[in-house]
């Protein structure tokens, strides 16, 4: 299996400490920046019912879902307690010529 | 053997208080007793995604059986508690059998209220099952009358519009969810509604249904196939009541969450308990987590006092309702994008104390989560910062 890399936008297309939507064919991700400008990417859905988490919100490394409150590390993709109990899948990220890139299973 | 703890009902507060007890290490046995025939499942799908058909049960349960074998969670269904005796420390079920218990949470929500008159043509909706029943119920072109412009009225209209019904609302009062959404919010719900098709009426009164259609009291009659009544929720509390435990509008409780009877809690939707010194009930998804959660702490001994923001949500169509905290008669109102707005809510020094966002999708999440820090950081905030869309709230949090 090979990862296929992929362009997700520019850079400053994702603010400091918050969160982009990005949709690729059948799949949803949640692609993220840190304070300290480091990217990282997730599933797009809550593991709880299935909700966009880029609507929720980012504090330090931790992406809240809008609905239930459900936490996860967005870069571990680790669950952080009840409602949410099943981890995040996560994916690597790189920055290359200000472009942000996302890595698939091809 | 030490005797078990038992919990009586089996939605949201109390399958999450038995799955907080196996959380936090409790190995002794333990009882879940539910009237539905289903395990612990979350109620908010069943207006809008249940009823869409675009959930399933499995889609909003808390678990499933494999889950329940491996915590060793007994659950009993069509077996109802039918007395309670808090000075043995024991219940007895429908059938007979006495349970000794050495903890007790009552989690026993609540039922639709309904009309006194029951036809074959009216529906409520509490339940997974109400839910499936209704939806078999409306079909492209049905003609639904909806009695209640509360919540769960406004989200089945929104569903069924969706669903291809001709849907009439009817409320009595003067404005949709008059009696816990602001003004501004209530006129933004009925534009909604009426630009998705929806006939509103306000201030309108019930006199009969009938078989092929729902009579007003001004004479008018509404020719219909189906009806949904949605004008509230009633408690659950004849069971505790009976047991001369403590009850007002629900099953009192101190800010332990201990009923007036030793070892017995309660939580949900059921519980009655104080906030800001009013007793209260929150009929809410976040309530019955959050109280299920913190009665199974205190089941094991922790002791932590309740304390809580209450908060809600409603989907509609495509646009989003949240609120957080308390409203006061205060307030700011901020625009958003897209016709949206968001609502603060301050005392007399300008702190925040509760917040109502409206906007299409989740859109107003992230500015409901930071509200809720700004009410627990209790700083004084600047009207005119929070009134402009272009200052962020993150922002103002961290100062």
């Amino acid at each position: 299996m090979n990862d296929q890399w992929i362009d997700v936008c520019a850079v400053g297309e994702i603010d400091e400490e918050d969160v982009l939507r990005f949709d690729h064919g059948p799949h949803t991700y949640a692609v993220y920046r840190s304070a300290d400008n480091e990217f990282f990417a997730t599933a797009g859905l809550c593991t709880h019912e299935k909700i966009h988490l880029a609507d929720g919100l980012v504090m330090d490394h931790i992406i809240e879902c809008p609905k239930h409150n459900g936490r996860f590390d967005y870069r571990t993709g680790k669950a952080l307690g009840a409602p949410v109990c099943v981890n995040l899948k996560t994916y690597p990220v790189r920055v290359e010529a200000g472009r942000v890139l996302l890595a698939v299973m091809a | 053997m030490n005797a078990p703890l038992i919990i009586v009902g089996a939605g949201h507060a109390g399958g999450r208080a038995a799955l907080t007890l196996r959380e936090e290490g409790y190995t002794g046995r333990l009882i879940l007793i539910g009237d539905e025939a289903h395990l612990p499942y979350e109620r908010p799908p069943l207006s809008k995604g249940l009823l869409q058909g675009t959930t399933d049960l499995a889609g909003c349960s808390l678990l499933n059986s494999e889950r329940l074998a491996e915590l060793g969670i007994e659950h009993l269904a069509g077996n109802p508690v039918s007395r309670l005796e808090p000075s043995q420390h024991r219940l007895q079920l429908a059938d007979g059998q006495w349970l000794p218990y050495a903890g007790l949470l009552l989690a026993t929500g609540g039922r639709a209220r309904r009309l006194s008159q029951e036809q074959a043509n009216v529906f409520y909706l509490r339940t997974h099952d109400e839910a499936l029943a209704l939806r078999s119920a409306l079909n492209p072109g049905t003609r639904l009358v909806v009695v209640g412009g509360g919540f769960i009225g406004l989200e089945v209209a929104a569903t069924a519009r969706g669903l291809g019904c001709e849907v009439t609302v009817l409320e009595a009062g003067p404005r949709l969810a008059g009696r816990v959404l602001p003004p501004v919010i209530s006129q933004a719900l009925l534009d909604l509604h009426r630009e998705h098709g929806v006939d509103v009426r306000l201030n309108v009164a019930l006199e009969s249904i009938q078989a092929d259609g729902v009579l007003l009291v001004d004479g008018q009659r509404l020719p219909c196939e189906r009806v949904v009544v949605g004008i509230g929720m009633q408690p659950n509390m004849e069971l505790a009541a009976a047991a001369g435990l403590e009850v007002g509008q629900g099953i009192r409780v101190d800010d332990y969450l201990r009923t007036s009877a030793p070892n017995i809690y309660a939580a949900g939707d059921v519980c009655e308990f104080r906030l800001e010194g009013l007793y209260q009930r929150q009929e809410t998804w976040r309530n019955a987590e959050a109280q299920g959660r913190h009665a199974a702490l205190n089941l094991l001994g922790r002791e932590v006092p309740f304390e809580t923001i209450p908060g809600f949500w409603s989907d509609q169509y495509d646009w989003g309702l949240q609120t957080v905290g308390v409203l006061t008669p205060l307030m700011i109102s901020r625009p958003l994008a897209g016709g949206g707005m968001l609502l603060f809510y301050l005392d007399a020094d300008q702190r925040l104390q509760g917040a109502c966002g409206w906007a299409q999708g989740n859109g107003v999440a992230k500015d409901i989560k930071l509200c809720e820090r700004l009410i627990t950081a209790r700083t004084a905030l600047d009207a005119a910062t929070l009134a402009d869309p272009g200052q962020s709230l993150k922002h103002l949090l961290r100062g």
